[in-house]
């Protein structure tokens, strides 16, 4: 993760910071698992498009109205 | 968009791809970066450099070759892996007030316009290293954080 850390950032997984520690699983549930974290905390956005759509303004009518008179 | 945990675990994917590839193509084995990570790492008999190679080198034909996965994978939890996990996330610090508009607002498909919205996380993934053997636990670990 560090010497790959600017891939991280080109792709989208801004700012990384490093941490770890080890996990210690219930040794009942699995045993003989040795666990060990690198937690890697990221920055990243997501950007998402509307449900709602917008119908685009693309003309506009003038109409004279038939009471008109000069 | 792609979502982070994919972006990660085929970063993960890349990285352990790119140890074999420079072992294999280096002109001589003191440039490998394995070498230059875990050479001279001895305890108990465990030579961290040697064990590196047999880890990291494993080919997919090897039932303990190194594996990336999405989420905890108890089934695999006694074999060599990575496992992509996500103990917490946060709105991140970068957003506007509102509805955060994105900087690239709208998407235009003819004569509909569909506005974009974003909002920054702040995310920690975990990658817990698996094993059945703690040594090797510690060596996949260190060679995941210097990779």
């Amino acid at each position: 993760m560090i010497a790959i850390s600017d891939s991280l950032e080109y792709n989208g997984l801004r700012l990384p910071n490093l941490s770890g520690n080890d996990l210690n699983i219930d040794d009942g549930l699995m045993p003989n698992v040795y666990t060990r974290a690198l937690s890697v905390e990221v920055d990243f956005e997501f950007k998402v498009p509307s449900l709602i759509k917008h119908t685009m303004l693309n003309k506009i009518i003038f109409e004279k109205p038939e009471t008109y008179e000069k | 968009m792609k979502l982070p945990e994919l972006i990660l675990k085929q970063i993960i994917d890349e990285l352990l791809s790119l140890i074999t590839t420079d072992y294999n193509n280096a002109s001589s084995e003191e440039d490998t970066f394995l070498y230059q990570v875990f050479n001279g790492n001895v305890l108990d008999g465990f030579d961290f450099y040697k064990q590196a190679r047999e880890v990291f080198l494993r080919t997919s034909d090897n039932p303990r070759k190194l594996e990336t996965r999405i989420m905890f994978d108890a089934s695999r939890a006694k074999l060599p892996t990575i496992h992509v996990v996500l103990p917490s996330e946060n709105l991140g610090k970068n957003n506007s007030l509102g509805v955060n508009r994105s900087d690239e607002n709208f998407v235009r498909s003819d004569d509909v316009l569909t506005p974009l919205y974003g909002r920054s996380f702040d995310i920690i993934y975990q990658l817990a290293v698996t094993s059945g053997n703690p040594m090797e636990t510690i060596l996949i670990y260190q060679g995941l954080r210097l990779g």
